[in-house]
């Protein structure tokens, strides 16, 4: 089963598969960098930088369907707004940990 | 117009990609994409028609950006763009000043592709509309003044207010207390402004049964018959939405729609159908409070709120009583047939220290019944009988004959039916003649 679904980039995108493979192109280009940003930050207990990045990431979470991680960077990013920060760590592995796969899936689907 | 210059401010490189790709598709779009508040701040020289501006930006808040940017160029149009959870707080932001707010998702592109196709052509007809010889201030207000009339300060903030109304085309809410002349505030702004020349259609919707709304308003298609709602008429013009309070859920969504996209779609209906209408709604409701109990859609709220627009009271403007009175007074009497009769000066007095909780209505209504009580060419306070007692409650605390009930409950309804004695005859299951006896006896 695919970790991402490109249903609403597709509607988006109105038939034009280049402008669809642009975004996927702008998507591995500049999230695992945010992701790991958030990770980074968390660490340094900078909490407002973490709970703007996931604000900031969400809508390409939802435009590229992975629907895994819609509630959870929701929660990253209310947690990390009200300083919750016990319950943060579990939420960002689960964050990197579906990323990668995502990415998996696209370098597969890309490859073939 | 060559070229219509678009800003894009988004530091989201996914979001910003989409809008420029969808906006770039028209050759008349020039597109600037900024990731940063102060990257648009800077280049704002440039002259853009249209900023679509993130509310996350990573230096200024987009509240801040926007700010700054109705400092240097108020006309200039700004759509903020908004995660989702953030409308809330996007949406206030159309109070300082923004022309729209669109929610991050898969649909953003297309609408602010549609927006940006709306205000170009907004854009060039107001380059066509300043080649032409325009109302002047003073034609404007006499204008105005034929519709509400009055000289006081409540009236003139009014009519300062209706002059920004009619030279553009944002969305009117119009509040008010019954009787307050919504109605003829939007008719004067809708005959100043350049949507004069299509229809000016007004739904008052307590009158309409529930079940005949949605198809009285978006028009309906049955057995291949298509009849056109409110919104298709009104094509190019004004639909007037009174005693706007809450609707059904689906019929706020398609209202919505109308006024989000400029679209419908008509009962039984399957395609969607383009309309450019002017939305007004008059309103005695608290919207605001319709809103925050849910009863209202947040997003509805606040794209009829658009304009806002506060009636004030005749109690608020009571040097315009006499003026008022003396106009409806000669209205009424031409219009009857009788011979011009004149409110002396103790009648005035007497009608301008009281408080007329009806408001403009409820004075048309008691003029008109001293036209018709007085016997002289000269109105005097005696001529005047001003309904003191609304409520039941109000009504009964004062203890009186049954006689003396009788005639309070007559003139309660004269006064709530512009002084119809047939329809208050029939709604109180009396003899007309009754009421004409009482009224020639002066006992109402």
């Amino acid at each position: 089963m695919s970790h991402y679904d490109l249903t609403k980039l597709r509607a988006m995108a109105q038939g034009n598969e280049a402008f669809v493979q642009r975004m996927i192109g702008v998507f591995l280009e500049h999230t695992p960098e945010q992701v790991r940003q958030i990770t980074e930050y968390f660490h340094n207990h900078n909490l407002p930088k973490v709970s703007a990045l996931a604000h900031k990431i969400k809508p390409s979470i939802d435009l590229m369907g992975i629907e895994e991680l819609k509630t959870v960077i929701r929660e990253i990013e209310l947690k990390a707004k009200e300083n919750q920060e016990d319950d943060l760590p579990s939420l960002i592995d689960r964050l990197n940990t579906i990323i990668n796969l995502v990415f998996k899936d696209i370098s597969k689907e890309l490859a073939a | 117009m060559d070229v219509f210059k678009i800003f894009i401010v988004e530091d989201d490189e996914c979001y910003a990609e989409a809008l420029t790709y969808h906006l770039s598709m028209n050759p008349d779009y020039k597109v600037y994409r900024f990731s940063s508040g102060r990257e648009c701040l800077d280049n704002l020289g440039l002259c853009p028609h249209l900023v679509s501006l993130d509310y996350s930006l990573p230096d200024l808040s987009g509240e801040e950006v926007l700010r700054k940017i109705k400092v240097r160029n108020p006309e200039l149009p700004v759509v903020m763009v908004s995660a989702q959870e953030q409308i809330a707080t996007a949406v206030g932001l159309l109070k300082e000043g923004a022309v729209d707010y669109l929610p991050k998702d898969e649909h953003t592109p297309e609408r602010l592709w549609y927006l940006a196709r709306n205000l170009k052509s907004e854009a060039a007809q107001q380059e066509t509309n300043e080649l032409l010889p325009g109302l002047s201030k003073t034609e404007l207000r006499k204008e105005f003044s034929r519709r509400v009339i009055g000289e006081s300060p409540a009236v003139k903030k009014l009519y300062n207010l209706m002059e920004k109304a009619s030279s553009s085309d944002v969305t009117l809410s119009i509040f008010g207390e019954l009787g307050t002349e919504k109605e003829a505030v939007a008719r004067a702004i809708y005959e100043s402004s350049p949507r004069r020349n299509g229809a000016f259609i007004k739904i008052g919707l307590n009158d309409v049964p529930k079940e005949g709304l949605e198809s009285l308003l978006f028009g309906e298609e049955v057995q291949q018959e298509v009849v056109p709602g409110a919104f298709e008429k009104a094509n190019g013009g004004v639909v007037f939405l009174d005693d706007f309070s809450q609707l059904e859920d689906g019929l706020q969504a398609k209202i919505l729609r109308v006024l989000r996209d400029g679209k419908l779609r008509r009962v039984e209906g399957e395609a969607l159908i383009e309309v450019d209408v002017r939305v007004m709604v008059g309103t005695h409701h608290d919207l605001r409070r319709d809103m925050e109990s849910g009863s209202l859609r947040e997003d509805l709220y606040f794209r009829l709120l658009g304009l806002p627009v506060e009636m004030p009271t005749l109690r608020e403007r009571s040097t315009d009583i006499p003026m008022l009175a003396e106009y409806y007074l000669g209205q009424y009497c031409r219009k009857n047939g009788f011979p011009e009769r004149l409110l002396t000066g103790m009648a005035k007095e007497k009608l301008r220290k009281y408080s007329f909780p009806g408001n403009v209505r409820e004075l048309q209504s008691v003029v008109q019944r001293a036209a018709v009580i007085s016997d002289s060419t000269q109105i005097g306070p005696e001529d005047i009988s001003l309904n003191e007692s609304l409520t039941i409650k109000e009504l009964l605390m004062k203890e009186d004959t049954l006689k003396g009930y009788n005639a309070r409950i007559i003139r309660h309804y004269l006064d709530k039916y512009d002084c119809n004695v047939l329809l208050v005859a029939d709604k109180l299951n009396i003899g007309k003649s009754t009421i004409y006896r009482m009224l020639k006896n002066r006992e109402i």
